[in-house]
């Protein structure tokens, strides 16, 4: 079940449950994607995220266009069929994405203290990070920065209390189960423990973010020589 | 051939409406920090909505027209000049080749804004032509302003002539803001998702004292100095979407309201949000300056913003009208400009 509420008077949030849940991600993702092809007029973003999907519309051309007193009960209305009716909604493409990592201590500031936070040998945290098959439930707080999860309990620990002030781009960090890659240099308090040499976001491309919600990613680890002949390139 | 900037200022850089339609990549919508005074300013040279505009923050920079250009100036006043002689807010001007903008002090408000005729010649970024500065792109080369620039217009320059051997002509029109302003401390909100959270005292102290805005705040985000609020939920929220003006509860109690720049996801309660038409004003104001919050109806925050949006398009069909009447009279051919 869901609930749904404002945000202001120009986004509206549904909700279901609280939490971290594939199912319900998934569910998300999909109502995303029908959305956004559906082009309901007035909305100028939605933000799917773990639980929610927000939509952020512009009042004033939902009441000329729809000579409606009020652009939320209209946005409700049309809402509505859909989140209940046990509409088939197509899946979200799902692509496997393999990012190369380079887990070298000169690339990994906070590799060596989550260890031993953890009572891990470094060679085995690397391992329960790059075993598993992560899934991006959601992209936010910088341009392409993938929200992963979920990372083996063993390896899972909370972000820093105290942000760092830049992290560089690449960095692949862990907070709490999630793990991400920021894509540009960035202050932030996720633990650091490796760096990626392959570009998360480029503003010169048509497509500038490469994952997307619903993306499957495996971390290759790789050797600091192999980290540094792709960055030579 | 374009805008010259003589002198750095601290924060300048090109904005629009936003960048709309790509939060879900994490791409923050920015634009101008007053969506009021960039229309205004674009109405008073006849530009479209969704020309870019120079925000300007104080200490602001200096700019030299290399050709003749009209412009207009509107949101906070800086006390603006044109080689040295002082120019009116919210007015239509027309500088000379080679005249020089400057701007001598810091007046009532934060952000002020300059448009030119036909816009600024630069490539938008996924339909915008907003600076995003965290990801150093749009805008003039992704950054602010810095000495030297030379951002290009797509204005070809006033030919011919109407200036000749002045500095600048003041157009005889004024956009009257004041009604978009409204003189009051009383910034309105509507009740945020997590506004039950606050404790029963923390609820009254939100809307019975001042907030000032603490110097801790920018583009993102202005912090408020104030009562420190509790809620009486200790659970964390999972990221969620917030907008600009959303009212973010931090775990010190303090308050931060979300503006231009901020991220598209939060997990900070949010306990009220600034409804639209007064975001302009909030965003106006400059640093120890306060502000008390009433709490509005939805219904009322959306018949305000239609109302608002029927008194601008009123001034800007007045705005053509006159402009293209003192054009008609001077030789100049519309198109011409």
């Amino acid at each position: 079940m869901y609930t749904i509420y404002p945000v202001g008077e120009r986004a509206i949030s549904i909700q279901w449950g609280e939490g971290i849940d594939e199912a319900t991600n998934d569910h998300i993702l999909r109502l995303f994607q029908w959305l956004k092809e559906k082009n309901l007029p007035g909305i100028t973003d939605l933000i799917p995220a773990y639980q929610s999907l927000t939509l952020v519309y512009d009042p004033v051309f939902i009441r000329k266009c729809s000579a409606t007193p009020s652009a939320y009960t209209w946005l409700c209305r049309e809402l509505e069929p859909v989140l209940d009716e046990e509409e088939e909604l197509p899946p979200v493409p799902s692509r496997l994405v393999e990012i190369p990592l380079c887990y070298d201590p000169s690339l990994a500031p906070d590799l060596g203290a989550l260890s031993r936070e953890r009572g891990l040998s470094s060679e085995t945290v690397v391992n329960l990070h790059s075993k598993s098959i992560y899934r991006v439930y959601m992209v936010g707080f910088l341009p392409g920065f993938a929200y992963m999860g979920k990372v083996d309990e063993r390896i899972a620990t909370p972000r820093k209390k105290e942000p760092v002030l830049n992290i560089p781009a690449g960095s692949v960090g862990i907070a709490g189960i999630q793990t991400g890659v920021y894509p540009v240099s960035s202050p932030g308090g996720w633990n650091i423990i490796g760096r990626t040499p392959m570009s998360m976001f480029d503003p010169r491309s048509s497509d500038p973010v490469l994952l997307r919600g619903g993306d499957r990613v495996k971390f290759i680890p790789i050797s600091l020589d192999t980290y540094h002949g792709y960055t030579s390139h | 051939m374009g805008i010259q900037v003589i002198k750095q200022g601290i924060a300048d850089s090109l904005q629009d409406s936003g960048r709309k339609g790509y939060q879900h990549l994490g791409i923050n919508p920015g634009g101008v920090m007053d969506e009021v005074a960039f229309r205004v300013a674009n109405m008073l040279v006849g530009n479209d909505e969704g020309e870019a505009v120079l925000e300007l923050h104080m200490p602001a920079g200096s700019f030299l027209f290399e050709k003749e250009v009209l412009i207009a100036l509107s949101g906070a006043n800086f006390g603006a000049t044109i080689n040295r002689v002082s120019i009116p807010m919210n007015t239509p001007i027309i500088v000379g080749k080679n005249s020089l903008l400057e701007f001598k002090k810091g007046g009532k408000g934060a952000w002020c804004y300059l448009a030119v005729r036909d816009g600024f010649n630069v490539p938008r970024w996924l339909n915008s032509y907003s600076t995003n500065l965290k990801a150093g792109v749009g805008g003039f080369n992704g950054r602010t302003l810095v000495r030297q620039d030379d951002i290009p217009l797509f204005s070809p320059g006033i030919s011919p002539s109407i200036a000749g051997i002045r500095d600048l002509v003041v157009l005889p029109w004024q956009a009257d803001v004041q009604a978009l302003y409204p003189p009051s401390d009383r910034i309105r909100i509507l009740e945020g998702h997590e506004f039950s959270w606050l404790n029963e005292a923390s609820g009254q102290l939100m809307e019975s004292l001042p907030f000032s805005i603490s110097n801790q705040s920018d583009r993102m985000g202005y912090r408020l100095k104030g009562p420190t609020l509790r809620t009486t939920e200790t659970r964390q929220l999972v990221s969620t979407g917030v907008t600009r003006g959303t009212l973010q509860l931090l775990p010190s109690g303090c308050i931060i309201v979300l503006m231009a720049d901020h991220q598209a996801t939060g997990g900070y309660p949010r306990i009220a949000h600034v409804i639209h038409v007064d975001l302009p004003r909030i965003a106006q104001l400059s640093t120890h300056e306060t502000v008390r919050f009433s709490r509005v109806e939805r219904q009322e925050a959306e018949d305000l913003m239609l109302a608002r949006d029927q008194y601008l398009q009123q001034l800007r069909g007045a705005c053509e009208l006159r402009l293209q009447k003192y054009f008609q009279e001077n030789g100049t051919d519309r198109s011409e400009l």
